[in-house]
């Protein structure tokens, strides 16, 4: 577990450039996020390829383009790459000559030129490490834990972290399903402070399966001497020692040593990883492996997937489109989703490639030819009530990857459906 | 109308066998979510209860419409112990718990009891436990799932292969435990193709794993 890195994989005949044209940069803006590039961030280049587990670990890969033509040994990681989800950002010397940097593969695909300063923002974006995208809960039992508590939220803070301490839930009186609920598509993490009496088995069975469910890495911290239910045997756990503890005093007023903090937060970060990675295959991993044959998906670094005809070449008009979310849709992550796709250019028609047209999102929505997919296996009917109540205010439709048989209103006919139906329809016209 | 079913064996390394193996809990979470979104409707699934893995298949088969053609056993010895879930599910059934005989502990004896019953003669009527004569009450599985596990999957698998030979036996060795002790034993492992053991090993998309390689 402590494996989990961010992984960025360099990639393409420029790679060796690597260095010189983000090296420094990239590593400053991990660290001004908290955390340490030399532990959490591991820079794959070709030669590690065999050990490499596109799977494990968080993964962005970088196309660094050039005129010479791709080695095939990368042309297969980026397949690799591309199976499990991960955002691949091409990079070229000179954008208005994309195509010729890029293998047929990557041309539908929006690139930057390299000197583009956006550049380390779209791979924070990858990692899903910008701020409000990486948040943290904390629960724990007021009278046993919180002095913990305190030192597990100022050391998550301080790795980047937004973090919630939740008291109300293993109280037992409320439910926090509430608070956890309205924030889900950004909650990544819940680490649990199992101190005696901390948690009782009504919590444990409802709250933490749903939050199994929805694919938030639970991390358990286990007080000294306490043996944790059974039924918590889907979280990572980190069983702690009484040299954890300053004084060794684990009792109710016992704070951590900073070792210890040190210890949690980076098994807090691979916790992170491995389940954000998860969450990320479950929507865009599973939903290429679903396509049909005659039907491509070129997966954006940031927004939505495009779907176009397999013999279209690379720049065959779109189909459709998913946007892939993380937890549930709500209102709010919805509204953003649909608020990125205005922005979106992509290069359509010629094949030469230098026509860059706006898509029309509005056309391709009216003719039900894009759709919010999500993952809703194990949620429970209270939630997808409130979910049926929102989507009668959602501005796109929304399909479970999974065929459900009480979807909510607003979600249409399966997600396989859909995308037969796109396959056998004639492309979408209506381009601004 | 739902087809044979499927023998799931899951469950999270966890204490002391933790060291031996060492748990990927979020690859059987999302290994055991993917089975049951591939295999069912059209396959119904047999597993023994588990306390951690019960709510959350219980849960998803929920989604699914399909709790009623989800079997989980569970062993008297354990009737205190189990989560209330278990008890959600409508075909919950239950096997004896067994008294030690100098050679094996109550524990042992019991968790063989439920492995005949669950495995071996797919009983399901309480009545018919412990009758070496009985005849089964399901039809024989469509295949055997592995996920995660420590010597209990072992055993599982053991029992599994010596009564369905012919059976896809799949071991998901990406959620580690046990199952890469099963994929490492040339005496255990079935011997799949390259394709099919790279799947295994590797590719975390669950739903597409069991949609290629169930039948």
């Amino acid at each position: 577990m402590g494996e989990s890195r961010y992984h960025l994989v360099n990639l393409g005949p420029a790679r060796d450039q690597f260095e010189a044209l983000f090296g420094i940069t990239l590593r400053e803006r991990f660290a001004n996020i908290g955390l340490d590039p030399e532990l959490d961030l591991d820079v794959i280049k070709l030669g590690q390829a065999g050990d490499f587990d596109e799977f494990d670990g968080l993964s962005v890969g970088l196309w660094l383009g050039g005129e010479s033509p791709p080695d095939p040994a990368d042309r297969d990681l980026l397949r690799r790459l591309q199976q499990a989800g991960a955002p691949i950002l091409p990079l070229v010397p000179d954008i208005t000559k994309f195509s010729s940097f890029v293998p047929e593969e990557l041309r539908p695909i929006n690139g930057r030129q390299w000197d583009d300063d956006r550049i380390p923002g779209d791979v924070l974006r990858g990692f899903r490490l910008t701020r409000q995208l990486r948040q943290a809960f904390v629960s724990y039992r007021r009278t046993d834990a919180t002095p913990v508590a305190v030192g597990v939220f100022n050391g998550l803070t301080q790795r980047g972290f937004e973090v919630f301490l939740d008291t109300a839930s293993v109280e037992a009186t409320e439910p926090f399903q509430d608070t956890l609920w309205d924030r889900m598509a950004d909650m990544d993490l819940l680490v649990l402070l199992d101190s005696p009496n901390a948690l009782n088995s009504r919590w444990v069975n409802e709250e933490l399966v749903q939050v199994n469910n929805l694919g938030l890495g639970v991390l358990q911290l286990i007080w000294p001497g306490h043996t944790p239910y059974q039924e918590t045997h889907l979280s990572t756990p980190l069983p702690l020692e009484p040299a954890d503890f300053v004084g060794g005093n684990y009792g109710p007023e016992g704070r951590l040593t900073d070792e210890a903090i040190g210890k949690i937060t980076a098994t807090a970060e691979a916790v992170r990883i491995t389940s954000l990675a998860a969450r990320r295959t479950r929507v865009v991993g599973e939903l290429v492996a679903l396509l049909p044959p005659a039907m491509r998906a070129d997966v954006q670094p940031a927004g939505p997937v495009i779907l176009r005809p397999a013999d279209g070449g690379p720049y065959g008009r779109p189909l459709g489109l998913v946007l892939p979310i993380v937890g549930l849709p709500d209102a709010w992550s919805v509204y953003r989703e649909r608020s990125g796709l205005a922005a979106l250019r992509i290069t359509v028609g010629a094949s030469t490639g230098t026509t860059l047209e706006n898509l029309d999102i509005e056309g391709l929505a009216k003719g039900s030819r894009v759709r919010v997919v999500y993952d809703g296996l194990g949620v429970r009917d209270e939630h997808i009530q409130r979910l049926i109540w929102l989507n009668g205010y959602l501005p796109l439709k929304t399909a479970s990857i999974d065929h459900q048989p009480r979807p909510p209103a607003g979600d249409s006919e399966s997600l396989s459906h859909w995308l037969e139906s796109l396959a056998t329809a004639v492309p979408a016209g209506g381009f601004a | 109308m739902t087809g044979a079913p499927i023998f799931l064996s899951a469950s999270v390394p966890f204490g002391d066998r933790a060291k031996r193996y060492p748990p990927e809990p979020v690859a059987i979470r999302e290994a055991v979510r993917g089975l049951i979104a591939a295999a069912m409707p059209r396959h119904s699934i047999v597993f023994g209860g588990h306390p951690a893995i019960s709510p959350m298949v219980w849960d998803d088969a929920n989604s699914l419409g399909t709790v009623d053609t989800v079997f989980i056993y569970q062993s008297e010895l354990f009737k205190n112990d189990i989560p209330k879930e278990a008890n959600f599910f409508t075909k919950l059934v239950w096997t004896p718990q067994v008294p030690a005989t100098p050679q094996k502990g109550d524990l042992a004896k019991s968790l063989e009891a439920m492995r005949d019953a669950m495995i071996v003669h797919r009983i399901v009527e309480g009545s018919k436990m412990l009758d070496p004569n009985a005849a089964p009450d399901l039809p024989t599985f469509a295949a055997g799932v592995f996920i995660g596990g420590m010597n209990g999957i072992i055993d599982e698998w053991d029992l599994f292969r010596a009564h369905y030979p012919n059976v896809p036996a799949l071991i998901v060795a990406s959620t580690k435990g046990a199952t890469l002790d099963l994929m490492a034993d040339p005496n255990r492992n079935p011997g799949y193709p390259p394709q099919v053991r790279q799947m295994l090993e590797r590719d975390r998309r669950y739903r597409h794993v069991f949609r290629q390689l169930l039948p």
